[in-house]
């Protein structure tokens, strides 16, 4: 799920099509502990189509270890994008 | 400047139920009605504990009651709003061409009053999931810990079956300090705040008017100063054994309880006589002023002493003594205002009693009942006359008009009539609301609707029409009857 990019320090991570509170609760702490000492982290979205509460959670959890700017979600379809809008986190996360 | 408590407590409050209500929009008709259904289930299972709760916690009306009240608030509010398409697409017209599409509103605030705190909850959170808006519960004080754990038991049960995290939040816990916040602030920034969607006041005037001048959309309710007609073609037993039992529900205190008889001096006698048979006592001159000073205060409001009063604790309070076993007081009046309190709302079991002379002195009656605080709300007739009920109707001021049947469980609905099923009754423009309507899930989303091609053949025909040239909308010369029938030539 979570792989790193170009630089030991960088990494990308990507999702299930259904981040469901199952799928959240199975992979947390695996993401968390593969992004702990990056230095700037993409969640690339591309094959998502739901989100639950805990994927929100754990994408606050992965902005907060790194400087802002150096978070970024990437590649959601709108109906995703949607969501991040209403919960009032696009410009948090840097959402594109 | 820095943030007040009451603005961190709101900012909280609401990018939480911003979270959820942006999951909440992602769940299809099939997953939100599971999440309803369970919630109903969840309340119905602990009707008993909670209707014991609130009479213990408020002091107010009986619990038995109060289980019919959740019954109605989870059951009955369910069985109306479970094949209501909420979703998606949820209507599409081929010869209109009109589709129309649900979305959810948002988060909302649901003001809950200590008179019927838990079934008001029941109501409001099923209403609210059933349209994927997340719901903040705002407790009146004096129901914090019935009101805290209804809004429990349904959270847990909406979890249970993925709703989103903090679908269901609530302002207060049992163990909230009112002595160390301010608590008027704190619902004023909540109100106000630029994330809530909709506020849904159930309550008294000023919590009402707080929710529609706080700038945020709001669907309130209005007093009830409910008048019963009763004509003469009324079946007289039958009236007053309805009235008691609406009257004594809950010891009175639902907002579309009856508060005033309004009888035709043909059948005063035999009314009298019955409500005297089935246990209302008619209180003398000294009698009614005495309870007057106990039931309504100064400011010409009711007191809260007597709200959801039994008649035992009512005469103690009043110093008066009545018959064992009576079921309700009866004032009888001659006059509306000021100078008659009990002309006035009073939600425990007193009625106001009037005598009038004929149909039309009923009605007028009636009109200044209406007109003293109770316009929008509800007005109850017994009559076999349908004529008699038509200008009934059309004469009051009344969201709901109930015929020949109980007023608070028939305006609530579903329970004796086909209205639908609530606890928050608009009462209209004249109750300064934006609506007359029962509030239900259908006044929780927006819809947006698709418009396809579909021209307007007469219009376009009549475009067709020149002469010499020009269109016939240009000139002033042909008389409007003329206009018109040439625009509905052919059609």
């Amino acid at each position: 799920m979570c792989k790193p990019a170009n630089s030991k320090t960088k990494v990308v991570c990507t999702f299930s099509k259904r981040m469901d509170t199952t799928e959240c609760i199975k992979e947390e702490s695996n993401i968390l502990e593969k992004i702990d000492k990056a230095g700037t982290i993409t969640f690339d979205m591309q094959d998502v189509e739901y989100i639950a509460s805990s994927f929100l959670r754990i994408c606050r959890k992965a902005a907060d270890k790194v400087e802002e700017g150096n978070f970024t979600i990437i590649n959601t379809a709108a109906p995703v994008s949607k969501i991040f809008r209403i919960a009032g986190l696009s410009k948090i996360l840097n959402i594109s | 400047m820095p943030f007040t408590n009451a603005q961190i407590k709101a900012d909280l409050l609401l990018t939480k139920a911003k979270q959820a209500a942006a999951i909440f929009e992602q769940l299809n008709q099939k997953q939100t009605d599971k999440i309803v259904k369970a919630v109903f289930e969840a309340g119905m299972k602990n009707r008993v504990k909670l209707a014991k709760m609130a009479a213990s916690e408020t002091g107010i009306g009986r619990w038995e009651d109060k289980v019919m009240k959740n019954v109605v608030g989870s059951l009955f509010v369910y069985e109306d709003i479970k094949n209501l398409k909420t979703v998606g697409i949820i209507s599409d017209d081929p010869e209109s061409g009109i589709m129309e599409v649900a979305l959810p509103i948002g988060p909302i605030l649901a003001i809950i009053p200590v008179t019927n705190p838990t079934s008001t909850i029941l109501f409001k959170i099923l209403t609210a999931l059933k349209t994927r808006n997340p719901v903040i519960i705002s407790p009146a004080r004096k129901a914090i810990e019935c009101s805290v754990e209804t809004a429990k038991i349904c959270y847990e049960a909406a979890l249970a079956v993925d709703a989103p995290e903090d679908c269901i939040q609530w302002t207060y816990e049992k163990s909230t300090d009112f002595s160390k916040i301010d608590h008027h602030a704190e619902t004023q920034e909540l109100m106000a705040h630029k994330d809530l969607a909709l506020i849904v006041a159930t309550g008294g005037s000023s919590i009402v008017k707080a929710a529609y001048t706080s700038g945020t959309p709001a669907l309130g309710v209005g007093s009830g100063n409910v008048p019963v007609l009763i004509d003469k073609t009324a079946d007289i037993p039958f009236a007053v054994e309805q009235i008691l039992i609406s009257k004594t529900f809950d010891n009175g205190t639902i907002c579309a309880s009856e508060q005033a008889i309004v009888v035709e001096s043909h059948i005063s006698n035999q009314l009298i006589e019955e409500f005297k048979r089935q246990k209302g006592y008619f209180l003398s001159p000294e009698e009614i002023k005495a309870v007057e000073k106990i039931a309504v205060n100064k400011k010409g409001m009711m007191s809260i002493d007597v709200v959801g009063a039994s008649v035992g604790t009512i005469a103690r309070l009043a110093g008066i003594s009545v018959p064992k076993g009576t079921k309700l007081l009866l004032a009888t009046l001659d006059s509306v205002g000021k100078g008659s309190p009990l002309s006035s709302e009073v939600l425990c079991p007193i009625l106001a009693f009037y005598v009038a002379g004929d149909l039309d002195s009923a009605l007028n009656i009636c009109v200044e009942l209406n007109f003293y605080g109770g316009m929008g709300h509800s007005a109850a007739i017994y009559s076999n006359d349908e004529t008699a009920i038509k200008k009934y109707a059309e004469t009051m001021n009344a969201g709901r008009i109930i015929v020949n049947t109980p007023s608070s469980q028939g305006a609530v609905g579903n329970v004796y009539n086909k209205l639908h099923t609530s606890f928050t009754l608009g009462c209209g423009t004249s109750g300064k609301n934006i609506t007359t309507d029962n509030i239900t899930a259908r006044h929780m989303i927006n819809i947006q609707r698709v418009a396809r091609r579909r021209i307007n053949e007469r219009f376009e025909n009549f475009c067709k029409i020149e002469e010499d040239g020009k269109n016939l909308f240009y000139d002033e010369s042909i008389s409007i009857t003329e206009l018109e029938k040439i625009y509905n030539k052919n059609y």
